[in-house]
């Protein structure tokens, strides 16, 4: 892993190194992200992937400095160019958010501003970072509606958000998140609130934007449908760690993490015909008591085939098996050899 | 066709007996997060203190509340302080007295009646009067509420109608109003906060009921064949019940304001009957020359008020998820 | 919005027919006989059919009603049985008090509510917010006219002796009255030489004379001026503070609310700073429901001006109107809670409105 780290640093628009994000409760300390390791590479779409939960939101909003209160980003590393996002101060993050690292969310009509015309709230990113003054602001923003599809921009600069469908607001929101050209978008779930023929649309113009511009993405989403259509590569996540990170065609055709393979095997394939959809059983676990061992564990159908008790006592490390490819699952230590527990502990480890 | 129909009904009711068991269970979980609140817990303590007050109001006060310290028939005097102990302390010589005098903590009004008595057993006569009113005007608005939710058409229009024009007047203002067309005196001023405060609970009986009508469950029990009142009893009233007692809970302090302020002006109760309100009301010039006669009662009031908005605010803080922090 | 406007007019118009017929119908159910409380122990049977004549009160209700519909839309609301004069005479000496006072009071009860609640919101659970939220439910929690007995106590009983004991001087407030008795003042015809005016115009500028600060300030009577703010310092604190700890409250939670929101969140992300945040995006969405409590606040100012108005010793609305409930002066009681009905009605006419204003999704539906 740290030879991966080291090889292609420069390569590297983000890194992020064990990053930890926890939410601070009265009903307990919720661990939603524990150790989080992956890194973009300059102009790729990285596909963040998982069940809702598992702390793809939070990692994303963690990146940009925006965890609020109860919660705490606790340790790790947020390369953005070479830079550690974590270290800077709440007016040199500021700087970066909107410019550098822009971002897109899920429910487009309420992260706009209801009572507030969608025109400015595009140009208000430009004033603030571009230094434009409202005329030129407003011109720039225009051609950023014509750019993202919107038509007749004149007019729709003057609406306010209630006065347009979600597939437009996300638009909007796509509008203001490319304003300033920035070298990364973190893209929340973008489609998952919309109907489905403006789903493609919107996917559809994303792609469009990111050939035209080079901007890198992270595309969080917990549809594998939309990672095969957009992404170059992949990284699943499970109750807030990677579970495996991989090109996206090595992640169809040979996954090597049990959940991934279910992920896989739960999407239906048009024109195949199933006694019934091949789902995982059992649901995340609780994030404020994380079992000790492998946290995919009670709900892996390998384990009990493979009858590893070890997953059950003991975290698996994130291992390399392939070029590109690392996962964090018991079945593929043992190759390895090199976390081997030691007999005399688990003996049923031998076995 | 008939034999299905009530069988099903059957399944409705067992269902809704279940149900039943199910809410006596949310009923507990309820009141302990209430009692996890701060302010809930706050309120709880004081109120416990003013209903002890209340119930030991003859142990606690050294007087009747009536009673002429000067002796039966002889002219009243309003009087400081007479504190035994503080007659030898010359620091405090201003309210010692010597023995044989009537001990007096808070002093005595214009009759010679010792005034903490007096507060003590106000606590009797203050007390129960919000959660009364509160308590029939929401009965009276709930049926009016359920009335007009559903029946709706010309029944709801005029009850709403009335509902509006009632909250269009400032509540004092009518209450004053009503109290003076029907005459002074505590039943009276009982009933005229009663009627000011009932649009309140009636609008949102109403409301609960038209949201709750629309549920499916209420469609498909309709559909099943069960009876209007038997949706309005198992289905209707239970998911009208919780913005009820939010406001409610917080609507006695309300109501207590509006009786004190109405027993302030002299509409409420008559003498000699101990009333914090009334017995500010009656002595609130004294406020320059002796201000313990209109402080005790003051202080009385007020603390009874904070106890029931602390009570309120916990409640509502446990019933509304979102405002938790 | 002008389309908005119109149907929110419009939909009033029974509300107030409504009110007009409440007062009439609580004004003729009065108990007892108005003739008798109104002349006393003059009233003999003669005397007293030549006041029913007069004041029309044999006619029957119905009639009467109309008799009273016609006579408002003349604007003309009637003679005090009391005091033998219009009641519009009464309503321009004293409806400027309460107007002054409830004004100010509201003034005081929002600029100082929403400053709280923000400082309350921005440090959530601090030390600050926790105390500024007990004030607020202790403010809630105190019934006005203890308030205004307390604020008496401690400002024109305690303090001046005190400070007369430690410095010599006694410092303090007016416990009662608009202004210090004998202070002689010019009203506005007087002050610009228009004594001569009458009809509409001169019973206009009377009424704007009795509105006491604006009168002193616009003739520059300095002396008299301060005077009149010194006085009116107490009631306004004592109606305003149960307003203000509501408004606070409201304030607080709701801008809590709003902070949580996505569009905050899209704001933060576009690299907008703290405070442009909170100004351009949270604090009119916060706002909303603050104007319409603070419109709500006006009829809790009315009612709570009678109170007021008691234990100050002013002669404004709500005390006439209690005296006028106690002497059985229907004519004035009927005019008097039209007139509270009627204000109150336009204000939440006026918060409607201003809320379309600030919220555009409430213009088109």
């Amino acid at each position: 892993m740290t030879d991966v780290a080291n090889s292609s640093n420069d390569q590297h628009i983000l890194e992020v190194k064990g990053l930890k994000t926890s939410f601070y409760t009265r009903a307990g300390v919720i661990r939603a992200v524990t150790g989080l390791d992956f890194h973009v590479n300059r102009g790729e779409v990285l596909g963040l992937v998982g069940e809702s939960g598992c702390g793809k939101s939070v990692t994303s909003l963690s990146i940009l400095g925006l965890v609020g209160d109860p919660g705490r980003i606790e340790a790790g590393e947020v390369l953005f160019g070479g830079e550690d996002l974590l270290k800077l101060s709440n007016d040199q993050m500021r700087k970066i958010r909107g410019d550098r690292i822009a971002m897109i969310f899920q429910q487009p009509q309420s992260s706009l501003n209801p009572v507030m015309k969608v025109g400015p709230q595009i140009a208000e990113a430009l004033i603030v970072h571009r230094g434009l003054d409202n005329k030129g602001a407003r011109k720039r923003s225009l051609e950023l509606m014509d750019m993202v599809g919107i038509s007749d921009a004149k007019a729709r600069y003057e609406a306010y958000p209630h006065e347009m469908s979600g597939g437009m607001a996300q638009r909007v929101m796509i509008a203001i998140a490319l304003s300033c050209e920035p070298e990364l978008l973190i893209a929340d779930e973008p489609t998952t609130a919309l109907d489905v023929t403006i789903q493609a649309q919107i996917l559809d113009l994303m792609r469009v934007l990111q050939q035209e511009t080079g901007t890198a993405i992270v595309l969080i989403t917990h549809d594998l449908g939309v990672v095969a259509e957009m992404c170059d590569r992949a990284a699943v996540m499970y109750a807030g760690e990677i579970v495996e990170q991989t090109d996206v065609r090595t992640l169809f055709a040979e996954p090597k993490h049990p959940y991934t393979r279910g992920l896989i095997g739960a999407v239906p394939v048009p024109g195949e015909i199933l006694d019934e959809l091949a789902t995982i059983p059992g649901a995340v676990p609780n994030l404020i008591e994380l079992p000790d061992g492998c946290r995919f564990a009670p709900r892996c159908a390998a384990r009990v085939e493979h009858g590893n008790v070890l997953a059950e006592r003991i975290h698996p490390e994130l291992r390399q098996v392939a070029d590109g490819h690392v996962v964090r699952c018991w079945l593929y230590h043992h190759e390895d050899g090199s976390l081997r527990p030691d007999p005399n502990v688990w003996p049923e480890a031998e076995a | 066709m008939k034999a299905p129909t009530v069988s099903k009904a059957k399944v409705a009711a067992q269902s809704a007996q279940t149900s039943g068991s199910a809410r006596s269970a949310k009923l507990r979980e309820t009141t302990r997060n209430v009692l996890a609140q701060r302010s809930a817990q706050v309120g709880l303590l004081l109120l416990m203190f003013l209903v002890l007050t209340a119930v030991f109001a003859d142990v606690i006060a050294p007087y009747s509340p009536n009673d002429n310290l000067n002796g039966p028939g002889e002219p009243g005097r309003r009087a400081e302080p007479c504190i035994h102990l503080f007659y030898e302390l010359p620091v405090v010589s201003a309210w010692g007295c010597p023995a044989d005098q009537a001990e007096t903590w808070l002093g005595t009004d214009g009759n010679s009646r010792d005034i903490f008595s007096r507060v003590v057993y106000g606590a009797r006569i203050s007390l129960p009067l919000g959660p009364i009113v509160v308590g029939i005007a929401i009965l009276i608005g709930a049926i009016f509420g359920a009335i007009a939710g559903f029946a709706g058409g010309w029944s709801d229009n005029i009850l709403m109608r009335i509902m509006d024009i009632v909250l269009s007047f400032p509540a004092l203002i009518l209450a004053i109003a009503i109290v003076t067309l029907i005459g002074n005196g505590l039943y009276n001023a009982v009933a005229a906060v009663v009627i000011v405060s009932i649009p309140l609970y009636a609008r949102l009986t109403r409301s609960a009921v038209l949201s709750t009508r629309e549920n499916d469950y209420v469609t498909a029990s309709r559909a099943l064949g069960e009876s209007s009142s038997g949706i309005l009893r198992r289905r209707v009233i239970p998911n009208s019940i919780t913005p009820l007692i939010v406001a409610g809970s917080l609507g006695i302090a309300t109501a207590v304001l509006e009786v004190a302020a109405l027993s302030f002006l002299g509409l409420g109760i008559s003498e000699p009957t101990a009333e914090w309100g009334a017995m500010i009301g009656r002595d609130f010039n004294s406020i320059f020359t002796r201000p313990l006669l209109v402080l005790a009662p003051a202080f009385a009031l007020t603390t009874m008020v904070l106890a029931f908005n602390l009570l309120g605010d916990g409640i509502r803080d446990a019933l509304d998820p979102r405002l938790n922090r | 919005m002008t389309q908005y406007i119109i149907r929110r007019l419009l939909l009033s118009i029974p509300t107030l027919l409504g009110i007009v017929f409440i007062v009439f119908v609580i004004a003729r159910l009065l108990p007892g006989d108005p003739c008798l409380s109104a002349l006393g122990e003059r009233a003999t049977e003669a005397i007293c059919a030549a006041f029913n004549e007069r004041f029309g009160l044999n006619e029957p209700l119905h009639v009467q009603f109309f008799l009273y519909l016609g006579q408002l839309a003349r604007g003309d609301l009637g003679d005090s049985i009391r005091y033998g004069r219009p009641v519009t005479e009464i309503l321009i000496e004293r409806l400027p008090t309460t107007l002054e006072l409830a004004t100010y009071a509201l003034i005081f009860a929002s600029i100082s509510g929403v400053l709280l609640g923000l400082i309350s919101a921005l440090r959530r659970n601090s030390r600050t917010d926790v105390t500024t939220m007990f004030v607020a439910i202790l403010g809630v929690s105190i019934p006005i006219f203890v308030l205004a007995l307390i604020l008496q106590f401690v400002f024109a009983v305690a303090l001046p002796e005190v400070t007369g004991n430690l410095f010599g001087t006694r410092i303090g407030l007016p416990p009662s009255g608009r202004l210090s008795p004998g202070l002689p003042y010019e009203t506005i015809p007087q002050a610009f030489g228009l004594e001569d005016v009458g009809g509409l115009p001169r019973a206009i500028l009377d009424f704007l004379s009795g509105i006491l600060t604006f009168n002193f300030l616009i003739t520059f009577q300095w002396r008299q001026l301060a005077d009149a703010v010194q006085h009116l310092i107490l009631p306004v604190i004592a109606l305003g503070t149960i307003s203000l700890a509501i408004v606070a409250r409201i304030t607080r939670s709701s801008l809590l609310e709003v902070l949580g929101l996505d569009y905050i969140r899209t704001a933060r992300a576009k690299g907008v700073s703290d405070r442009d945040v909170l100004r351009k995006h949270a604090f009119r969405n916060a706002m909303l429901p603050v104007v319409t409590i603070i419109g709500l606040q006006l009829g809790l100012l009315l009612a709570g001006a009678v109170l007021t108005e008691t234990v100050f010793n002013l002669t404004g609305v709500g005390r006439t109107m209690y005296d006028s409930i106690v002497g059985r002066d229907y004519i004035v009681v009927q005019a008097f809670t039209l007139i509270i009905a009627l204000i109150y009605l336009t204000v939440n006419l006026v918060v409607d409105i201003s809320y379309a204003f600030l919220d555009p999704r409430i213009r088109l539906k």
